[in-house]
């Protein structure tokens, strides 16, 4: 049970009043009962909105951007990872940021959602999670679906259901899924051939729109010039619709991710031709925790994947 | 003018003729999306869509298109403009795509000033246009003034009876369409007519559901910029380009010169006033530095501008820009303000 509502709003109400933060970044409900939005509280009245349930996705951290003063924010596992990531990269001091962590068993998806469901989606009454079932009241009563079902792929292979970097916790600890140290998801590229991931990429970069919702949702890409966007010297062609920019962007994007991705999916949730995003970063992320033993945000302690060597990294040429 | 009908079995027929005179193009599905794309021979459109994921506007205006291309040359510098218009025709389109295209219509001739690149492809474009059988999660298309029956902006508009369409010509271009392949047409008969306007009658009982208030639309646009409501929204604003290129009446867009070896091509491609470098100028000044002002002009243009420049809504209620990663829904923001009459 992931529905932390209460004590989000009862620890976020505090914080405020005591003065311990300026401000609580967390959710609030969105325009239906399976969406919720980026909530920013800065007084006592402001929590009153704040929710923490199964809609609650999207990574918070992307809102820390050097905060002068100190800000909490409800942070998943995910989120965690990412906010420890972004304060190792100094775009934040630790000292101004409280991890308000709470612990989680995954989040929704709303497309696997609402392709389960058959009935229109204005007809969605509730939504709200009993043992490990997703249910959703309907016009004709309610529809229980097992959770695994209808959260992000990626929360189905979650290490970090527990936050690994926080300053408090809400909810009980949750241990990591047992798949996390594997990449079961991969499975269906790993059956290709070359030639064969080349025309799968291909057909999806062919969709991109070129909107960098991917880019803009994510904590970890906070270049104040992102390299797609630059014109001296040209890194990758400019609009929309055409596969060779496409392809650059695209992957010019995982590349820069590698090793700095907390798996959060945000990127994947935002983009608006769903566009498999969470497959080449966790192809990403195999590839280098198979190689340097890295996995981005785990531990305040660790050093960037960028800036580490180790004689095992020996071992990285096998992996190309 | 008598209405037409099609049997379903007939439409290729049709299609086919249409092809042979025009590239046609329809909805089809390209790994999970759906968008309008150029049949090919033995292509078949998919009718049973909501709306295409991407909207109608690209047929017209692409993501990112050739403007003009040239070549060094030992004789000098070769410009050559680029023109890829041709005849088309535009199949199944839904009544708020259609509708979209008046705002670009307007936009692309403002004060008299045409864009060629639009002006050529659309004067040689007909619009066939599919009336929605269940409204699309999330359109409000009656409510931001479309027509759900007969669209403004079609030349010919078909409307679902189970086996068949129920045709209504609606231009001299319409008409065209139609007489090239008369035989797979036949009168339509009393009850086919009945049919089609229950179908219409049941559409817009279901549309009433999701209906929205966006009368007096510049006054809501500036109440909800003054409100509570607006700092939590820009304040969350990612400033991605989500909003604007899946709009289909948005029509911003950069021009940037690609050059490679002697030779190169000045493209242009959507952009869109969310974007953080949209108004950033050369040596770093920016109009525009947060999402706030940013969301602004998107607000102001849709439903201030608009109306007061070109005469319509910024919006045809499609309903795509819920796609927003953030849950950023303007329209329903706006609707929701309360407007003040004024002292
Ligand atoms: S790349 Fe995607 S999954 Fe990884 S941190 Fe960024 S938004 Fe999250
Ligand atoms: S969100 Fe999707 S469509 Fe937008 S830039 Fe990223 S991959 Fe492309
Ligand atoms: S503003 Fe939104 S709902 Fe209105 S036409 Fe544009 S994308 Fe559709
Ligand atoms: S709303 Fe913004 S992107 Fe859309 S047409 Fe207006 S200025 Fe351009
Ligand atoms: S309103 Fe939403 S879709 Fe539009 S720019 Fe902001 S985050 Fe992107």
């Amino acid at each position: 049970m992931s529905n932390h509502t209460d004590a989000v709003r009862a620890r976020a109400k505090q914080l405020l009043e005591s003065g311990e933060v300026t401000r609580v970044i967390g959710h609030a409900r969105g325009t239906t009962p399976y969406r919720s939005r980026p909530h920013f509280a800065s007084s006592p009245e402001q929590t009153d909105a704040l929710i923490h349930d199964v809609s609650c996705g999207s990574n918070l951290a992307v809102y820390v951007s050097k905060p002068k003063e100190r800000v909490a924010v409800i942070a998943k596992g995910c989120d965690a990872r990412s906010l420890a990531t972004i304060i190792h990269e100094g775009q934040a001091e630790r000292g101004n940021v409280l991890i308000l962590g709470v612990s989680c068993e995954g989040k929704l998806d709303e497309g696997r959602l609402l392709r389960k469901l058959d009935f229109p989606p204005r007809q969605v009454k509730s939504v709200r999670e009993e043992g490990d079932e997703v249910v959703v009241e309907g016009p004709a009563g309610d529809v229980r679906l097992p959770r695994d079902d209808v959260i992000m792929v990626n929360c189905t292979y979650c290490r970090a259901r527990t936050p690994a970097v926080s300053d408090e916790l809400i909810g009980e600890p949750v241990p990591p899924r047992e798949e996390a140290d594997q990449y079961p998801d991969l499975g269906g590229l790993d059956a290709m051939s070359e030639a064969g991931r080349a025309e799968f990429w291909r057909a999806q970069f062919e969709k991109c729109i070129r909107c960098y919702a991917c880019r803009n949702a994510c904590p970890s890409c906070f270049c104040p010039e992102c390299f797609v966007d630059e014109y001296h010297p040209q890194w990758a062609l400019h609009g929309g619709g055409q596969f060779r920019g496409n392809w650059m962007w695209n992957v010019g994007r995982a590349q820069h991710l590698a090793g700095r991705c907390s798996a959060c999916g945000s990127c994947q949730r935002g983009c608006p031709v769903d566009i498999p995003l969470m497959l080449l970063n966790r192809w990403m992320e195999r590839a280098t925790n198979q190689a340097f033993d890295h996995l981005a945000g785990m531990s305040e302690q660790q050093k960037q994947l960028a800036a580490l060597f180790r004689k095992s990294e020996a071992k990285a040429s096998e992996h190309g | 003018m008598d209405r037409l009908k099609i049997l379903k079995s007939r439409l290729p027929d049709w299609l086919g003729k249409l092809r042979a005179q025009a590239a046609v193009y329809a909805p089809v599905e390209r790994a999970g999306v759906t968008c309008f794309a150029r049949l090919a021979p033995g292509d078949e459109p998919q009718l049973d869509y909501g709306n295409t994921d991407t909207p109608l506007k690209e047929v017209l205006f692409p993501q990112t298109e050739c403007l003009i291309t040239w070549q060094r040359t030992p004789e000098g510098l070769q410009v050559q403009e680029v023109d890829t218009s041709e005849p088309t025709v535009i199949f199944g389109a839904r009544p708020c795509d259609v509708t979209g295209l008046r705002f670009l219509d307007r936009a692309f001739r403002l004060g008299g000033i045409e864009d060629p690149y639009w002006v050529r492809r659309r004067d040689k474009t007909t619009v066939i246009s599919l009336v929605c059988p269940h409204p699309v999660p999330g359109c409000f298309g009656p409510s931001a003034g479309v027509n759900e029956t007969s669209p403004e902006g079609a030349d010919v508009v078909l409307t679902d009876i189970g086996s068949a369409y129920v045709v209504e010509v609606k231009s001299e271009q319409g008409q065209a369409a139609v007489d090239l392949a008369s035989d797979a047409f036949t009168s339509a008969a009393e009850e086919d007519l009945i049919a089609a306007r229950e179908a219409g009658e049941t559409l817009l009982a279901e549309l009433a559901e999701q209906a929205i208030d966006l009368e007096e639309p510049e006054a809501r646009a500036k109440a909800f910029l003054q409100s509570p409501a607006w700092e939590q929204v820009w304040n969350r604003c990612l400033s991605c380009g989500i909003c604007a290129f899946l709009c289909p009446t948005c029509h911003c867009f950069d021009i940037c010169d690609q050059s490679c070896r002697g030779g190169g091509e000045r493209i242009r491609c959507y952009d869109t006033c969310s974007s953080k470098i949209y108004t950033k100028q050369a040596g770093g000044h920016n109009a525009r530095p947060t999402a706030k002002e940013r969301l602004t002009q998107r607000v102001m243009h849709k439903f201030s501008y608009g109306p007061e420049r070109l005469g319509v809504l910024g919006c045809v209620g499609c309903g795509r820009c819920r796609r927003c990663p953030v849950d950023i829904d303007l329209q329903l923001e706006l609707s929701r303000v309360e407007v003040k009459e004024p002292v």
